[in-house]
């Protein structure tokens, strides 16, 4: 038996019962709920009065009345934004991982490729859209465009560290058991490659999402969170504003913090590849 | 970038691939609007393009496009809003790694803010701020904040207490913690995080720009050239952003390399 001030060291205060282990356990949320508490509390007894910022259960009840309101608002914009999302992103995934196989397959390729991309790297996705317009016209395909220009980067280095950490032996074996190019890229290179890819396709995925709120609201096309948004601008409506925002911010988490780990863990599994 | 690490690195070479892939563009690209394949409207030509640049640098006000003053103004917003974000990103970083309690309180703030792209933040900035000067700096300053302070949080974590303690017990001043513990630690992490923060920040400095209407500055005018169907000023303004933007990177991977090297560590970390 432990002397009883031996038990608890500095850097582990001793419990001190249910309450406190909860809000050890859950302090993030709680913390995010004690701000919108303070939020609400500032506007509603009128501290801060400012057209601009509006309470928080306000914007509750225009996210409320946007998801099942007569009109469906949000939740149209929400479909036809995740829409052009992934339309854009499949079509960069699929060009990014072919070029960058291709690349990482051919150092001759990669070397005339390498000073195309890095001057493409810092062009902010958006620039794009002008250009875009005058070949396109103004419509869905600049938006989707603007998407692919956005994410194909990292895709594109992802796909080439992929392709280059194949291991020489795993290559040399198949060609010795006299495996066709066909069946070594499928089998052999792309699923390699692939869990290379797997964090290339969350930042990806992050431009990707930046992007496509960004044309939207730069060129206020068809429907669309970014348009919703800009749209109750002119209106002023602002609960619906800061309800387009933080459905933005909501689904933005969700990709990033629950969508791809999990994708991450499925592919890793089934590749056989946990360590 | 890429082919370093390889064995089998040839310099010469790649660099000579590299240059005459580089030309070949600009030949076919010049050659694609000389010979009218696609109608110069569409795809002015390089030496067009150069022809545009030496125009909107040498007239001073007499066009609508004044490349000198919109770069000037666009850097000014970038490296004024960077500062402040470094200013009060680097403090909040290290408190929240030190102390718990503040960790604890700004970590889910922190997680909220970099789920926010800041281009949907700017209507409602417009609301608040105008839609002048002051919306642009802001979405520097929140852009580029989050990442340094997540960086230097991360950073601070890392730097071994140990240190710490035989320095407090040595008697060190705080200042001498400061610069020969703190900072030679942190030196890699904060590095990387200055750099994606300026990446984040540039990107959405230039799509802020074409929203806040009064403002001027590289991204309101190419918008604005669009509006006036000004092709040769759309291509020419995207080269110099390209241009510009390629120019910071590089400048920020010299510091990386640079920093990798002064403090000891091999492997240029955190390079996202």
């Amino acid at each position: 038996m432990q002397p009883a001030h031996a038990r608890g060291t500095a850097c582990e205060p001793p419990r001190r019962g249910r309450l406190a282990g909860f809000v050890r356990r859950h302090s993030n949320p709680l913390i995010l709920i004690a701000l919108l508490a303070i939020w609400q509390m500032l506007v509603g007894f009128g501290l801060v009065h400012n057209p601009a910022v509006p309470s928080p259960t306000a914007i509750a009840h225009s996210l409320w009345k946007g998801f099942l309101g007569p009109h469906h608002i949000l939740a149209i914009a929400t479909a036809a934004t995740l829409g052009r999302l992934i339309l854009g992103f499949a079509i960069a995934l699929l060009a990014a991982s072919a070029l960058g196989l291709l690349a990482g397959r051919n150092d001759d390729i990669a070397a005339a490729l390498n000073p195309l991309v890095a001057l493409w790297i810092p062009l902010p996705g958006i620039v794009t859209i002008p250009v875009l317009s005058l070949w396109l016209g103004v419509g869905q395909a600049v938006i989707v465009c603007t998407v692919i220009f956005s994410a194909w980067i990292p895709l594109y280095l992802g796909a080439l560290q992929g392709a280059r950490s194949v291991a020489a032996r795993q290559l040399w074996v198949a060609r010795s058991y006299g495996a066709t190019r066909w069946s070594t890229v499928c089998h052999i290179i792309v699923p390699s490659a692939l869990v290379q890819m797997l964090p290339a396709l969350r930042v990806g995925m992050g431009y990707a999402w930046r992007a496509v709120i960004a044309a939207e609201i730069i060129t206020q096309h068809g429907e669309g969170l970014g348009v919703t948004i800009f749209a109750a601008r002119q209106f002023f409506d602002v609960a619906t504003m800061y309800a387009g925002v933080i459905l933005i911010a909501l689904l933005g988490l969700t990709i990033e913090k629950i969508l791809f780990p999990q994708l991450e863990r499925r592919t890793l599994k089934r590749w056989g590849l946990v360590v | 970038m890429a082919g370093h690490a390889r064995g089998r690195w040839r310099p010469s070479r790649n660099i000579c691939i590299g240059a005459a892939s580089v030309g070949t563009v600009l030949l076919l690209w010049q050659t694609m609007s000389s010979l009218g394949v696609v109608p110069t409207v569409l795809l002015p030509g390089p030496v067009t393009l150069a022809r545009q640049a030496v125009v909107l640098a040498g007239q001073g006000g007499a066009v609508p496009f004044q490349l000198e003053h919109d770069i000037t103004l666009t850097m000014v917003r970038l490296l004024g809003g960077f500062a402040c974000a470094v200013a009060l990103a680097v403090p909040l970083g290290v408190i929240s790694a030190l102390w718990p309690p503040a960790g604890k309180l700004l970590q889910p703030v922190f997680a909220v803010l970099m789920a926010v792209p800041a281009i949907a933040i700017v209507p409602i900035l417009m609301l608040i701020t105008g839609i002048g000067n002051a919306t642009d700096v802001t979405v520097v300053i929140f852009t580029a904040f989050v990442p340094i302070a997540v960086y230097v949080h991360e950073g601070v974590k890392l730097v071994d207490r140990r240190y710490y303690w035989t320095a407090r017990s040595f008697g060190t001043r705080p200042v001498d913690v400061f610069r020969h513990i703190l900072l030679p630690g942190i030196a890699v992490p904060l590095i990387a995080g200055l750099r994606m923060g300026m990446g984040y920040a540039w990107r959405s400095l230039i799509a802020t720009e074409s929203l806040t209407a009064l403002s001027g500055g590289l991204g309101y005018s190419i918008f604005q050239a669009a509006q006036f169907f000004d092709t040769r000023t759309i291509y020419l303004y995207m080269v110099v952003i390209a241009l510009l933007g390629f120019g910071i990177e590089a400048l920020f991977r010299h510091a990386e390399r640079r920093t990798a090297i002064r403090w000891g560590v091999i492997a240029s970390g955190g390079s996202q």
